[in-house]
């Protein structure tokens, strides 16, 4: 690490403006790697991306050089093999390790200097509306405010309580977070950036064979692509309510969706009668997918733990107020519940297996939402929550 | 509930009209009209007409001085095409609506003033029986709005108020009389007109303190985590609910705290204040109280001290809200705009007459309760035909509780 903190900051946040123009200075273009001097670019541009294959969220900077100039160059290098494969779902776990790495980095510099970068990223980079603030408030050391709007488009994205904007010391529109937390909201921007990267990049004409060699060598190593075969329910998506649909899409794009869609959607699929397993199969194509915890998760929602109720799929109107019915239900004739849609639908075509399918107990209006914030992460009993609507 | 019979209808809609040509210029004119999508009710027909809008204010004065509609909405929305159908409209932003409507307040005077009639028969039931004893046809409910009705959802305005400037910082806010039983909040600060759903959710949810966590205020478990326990000069929801549980806790008013907490085993909270004794005005005594009293407390003070608002309406970014200063169907009543400052001095049933009191009809009344407009008090009416103040008479045809004779 020593040797890290040596590195020049545009070699270590090489998404920065200033390291773009930086290596504008020397006058490369990809045709440069063809020239064997390069190699190491090339090898390093590699290494990222075999890096994020192998561990996404758990890089670590070991394989980071020492050398400023490989890492500055390499990093756009990446992105370009990155376009030139043109595959999504490897292009958001680069994006996933790539930001990881990137808050490995700011976490490890040097209080002072960390704080500084990171308001340069936040604010100058990202145009984040954020402020120096310290303040202890509840026996937490706030180091910065965020205004409410950047504050949530961030926060948006986690679950846990902490997250959530009722839990947070809210004032004059403003939103206390300590360095760690906006470091953290700081990722997922990162991650946005890079993959926005990825897709100006676009498809490359002839590369230097060097790159074509180290892209050969990528592609070898990448998982194939996960395909679902569903072997013990006979319905597919065919049958399944737009909503449904939709959610399985986007996961099978590799999109990250809100916690409550994988709740909805989880929940769904076994009421529907598939198997733990086989819903896992649907969340494998997530950039930051990780078996033991998914695994976990959906046995918890299909009742083989914790509390051992089975969640109920949730109501359409519980559905609509999150966002996720589809054209206002415009498709599906009325129902109240996504399990209606798929009954009608097995039942047209004849396909219902009985053993499997439980489509007996449907949610009511009352709604999955507390069940979806505290339940499948298993970060709180729902009976900790209190709420100012009972009513 | 609306008109027992079309002639009722016709008659109100008589003053509808007049009130739209002489008060046109009064009605609010919503920022970026030609953007907005208009739908309104008429009289006559019991379907929304949607999908309108203006170019101009003039147009808009125009349409309700000849078409006098007996509800009147514009979208929180702006469209590229407010014309269009829903899917095509082409949204760009939308204002952030907040709805508060006695009806969903479980006030405690409803079930001592609401009641079902029978139109056939004109007779008036309590709210228990399902057929008119008379005639065996269906009643129907009528949910009389009372001043304690209308003091529940100012009080729930005004926290609403507080919470959207001191904590959520917004600056260009909208209030609004709903004309019946509610008040209406729109925010129309600049950064919040793009938020999307689930960002709206989030600040629904903080209004209404929804999924406020326990854990996080330190008060669960047995030992109070005192470094972490809610202060009073703290900012957010941690001051708000110090303060309110200081606040309950002063008041030594048991039977208020476990209402509201919803609680029925008031025990432990009884002990617990007795040992207190006098309780300083300084600090919320957190550390003294056992972990089911803290319990209580800490649900009843979030309770108190919530907004209680529709959720839906404020993630929903296309809704349509009442027109400010139009009147409202079921009371002839005015939507009438108010300067948030001027919450505590408004008085509905004054400021929002928008009808003649110096006129008079005569209705024959089925039953209604005591109704007081501009100083004049109305005592409670039982099947009679009597002589009334024409905003009076045609708020009981409005609430469908009265017809002409
Ligand atoms: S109506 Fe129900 S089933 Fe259909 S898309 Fe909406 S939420 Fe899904
Ligand atoms: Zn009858
Ligand atoms: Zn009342």
């Amino acid at each position: 690490m020593a040797a890290i903190r040596e590195l020049s900051m545009m070699a270590k946040y090489p998404f920065l403006p200033e390291a773009r123009g930086e290596l504008a200075k020397y006058g490369i273009t990809l045709e440069s790697f063809s020239d064997p001097a390069y190699r190491r670019v090339v090898e390093r541009a590699k290494r990222r991306i075999l890096d994020a294959i192998e561990y996404g969220d758990d890089v670590n900077p070991s394989s980071i050089s020492d050398d400023d100039f490989v890492e500055l160059a390499s990093f756009p290098l990446s992105v370009a093999m990155i376009a030139a494969i043109g595959d999504k779902r490897l292009a958001r776990r680069f994006a996933l390790a790539t930001s990881s790495l990137v808050i490995k980095l700011l976490e490890s510099e040097n209080p002072e200097w960390r704080d500084e970068m990171v308001l340069r990223i936040a604010r100058d980079f990202f145009g984040m509306d954020v402020r120096r603030d310290s303040r202890i408030v509840s026996g937490i050391a706030y180091d910065y405010s965020l205004g409410l709007k950047d504050y949530l488009r961030g926060a948006l994205a986690f679950n846990k309580p902490e997250w959530k904007l009722v839990n947070r010391v809210v004032e004059r529109g403003r939103v206390l977070v300590t360095a760690h937390e906006l470091i953290r909201l700081l990722k997922d921007r990162v991650m946005e950036h890079i993959l926005s990267l990825v897709e100006k990049a676009g498809k490359v004409g002839a590369l230097p064979s060097p790159v074509e060699e180290a892209i050969r060598e990528i592609k070898e190593r990448m998982p194939t692509a996960i395909q679902l075969e569903l072997t013990t329910v006979k319905s597919g998506p065919e049958t399944w309510p737009p909503c449904m649909r939709t959610i399985a899409d986007r996961l099978m794009a590799g999109e990250n969706i809100s916690h409550f869609a994988n709740f909805a959607f989880a929940a769904f699929l076994s009421n529907i009668g598939f198997e733990p397993h086989e819903i896992i199969r649907f969340y494998a194509n997530r950039p930051d997918f990780k078996e033991r915890i998914a695994k976990y998760q959906v046995e918890h929602i299909a009742g083989l733990r914790g509390s051992r109720t089975k969640y109920m799929t949730p109501s359409c109107s519980t559905m609509k107020t999150n966002g996720l019915c589809i054209k206002d239900g415009a498709l599906c004739g009325g129902i109240r519940n996504p399990l209606a849609y798929y009954r009608r639908a097995t039942k047209k075509i004849g396909k219902i297996d009985k053993n499997k399918a439980e489509v007996g107990g449907e949610r009511g209006e009352a709604g999955g939402e507390v069940i979806g914030d505290s339940g499948p992460n298993g970060d709180t009993p729902s009976d900790q929550q209190i709420s100012g609507n009972p009513r | 509930m609306s008109f027992i019979r079309n002639e009722d209808a016709a008659f109100a809609q008589r003053f509808f009209k007049r009130y739209y040509i002489e008060h046109g210029e009064e009605v609010y004119v919503p920022e970026r009209i030609q953007e907005r999508e208009f739908g309104y009710f008429t009289f006559a027909e019991k379907v929304m007409v949607r999908h309108i809008s203006f170019t101009s204010p003039g147009e808009l004065t125009q349409m309700l001085a000849e078409k006098a509609p007996l509800h009147v909405y514009h979208s929180t929305a702006f469209y590229k095409y407010p014309r269009a159908p829903m899917d095509e409209k082409g949204w760009i932003c939308s204002e952030l609506a907040f709805d508060i409507d006695a009806d969903h307040l479980k006030t405690p005077c409803r079930k001592s003033h609401d009641f079902k009639i029978c139109r056939n028969c004109l007779l008036d039931y309590p709210v228990d029986v399902e057929k008119c004893a008379k005639c065996g046809a269906p009643l129907e409910k009528v949910e009389w709005v009372c001043e304690s009705c209308l003091e529940t959802a100012r009080s729930e305005a005004r926290k609403l108020l507080e919470i959207l400037e001191s904590d959520l910082g917004f600056e260009k806010i909208r209030l609004a009389f709903s004309g019946n039983r509610g008040y209406h909040v729109v925010v129309s600060d600049e950064h919040v007109l793009d938020l999307g759903q689930q960002e709206r959710r989030e600040i629904v949810d903080y209004v209404m303190a929804a999924g406020l966590e326990v854990r996080l205020l330190g008060l669960e478990g047995r030992r109070v985590r005192v470094e972490a326990a809610p202060d009073l000069g703290e900012p957010g929801w941690r001051g708000r609910i110090a303060r309110q549980a200081l606040q309950l806790l002063v008041s030594k008013n048991i039977a208020e705290i476990c209402e509201l907490a919803g609680e029925r085993r008031p025990q432990s909270l009884t002990r617990d204040l007795e040992k207190l004794g006098k309780i300083e005005a300084d600090r919320v005594p957190w550390s003294a109280l056992s972990a089911s009293s803290r319990r209580i407390l800490l649900r009843a003070a979030v309770e108190a001290a919530a907004a209680h608002v529709d959720a839906v309406v404020t993630q929903d970014v296309h809704r349509l809200i009442r027109l400010g200063n139009s009147l409202n169907g079921k009371t002839g009543l005015r939507a009438q705009m108010i300067n948030p400052n001027d919450l505590d001095d408004f008085d509905p049933m004054w400021s929002a007459v928008a009808l003649p009191i110096d006129e008079e009809a005569h209705v024959k009344v089925i039953r209604s309760g005591g109704i007081r407009l501009r100083g004049l008090e109305i005592p409670p009416i039982s099947r009679s035909i009597v002589k009334l103040p024409l905003a009076a008479a045609v708020l009981l045809l409005c609430r469908g509780v009265a017809t002409l004779p």
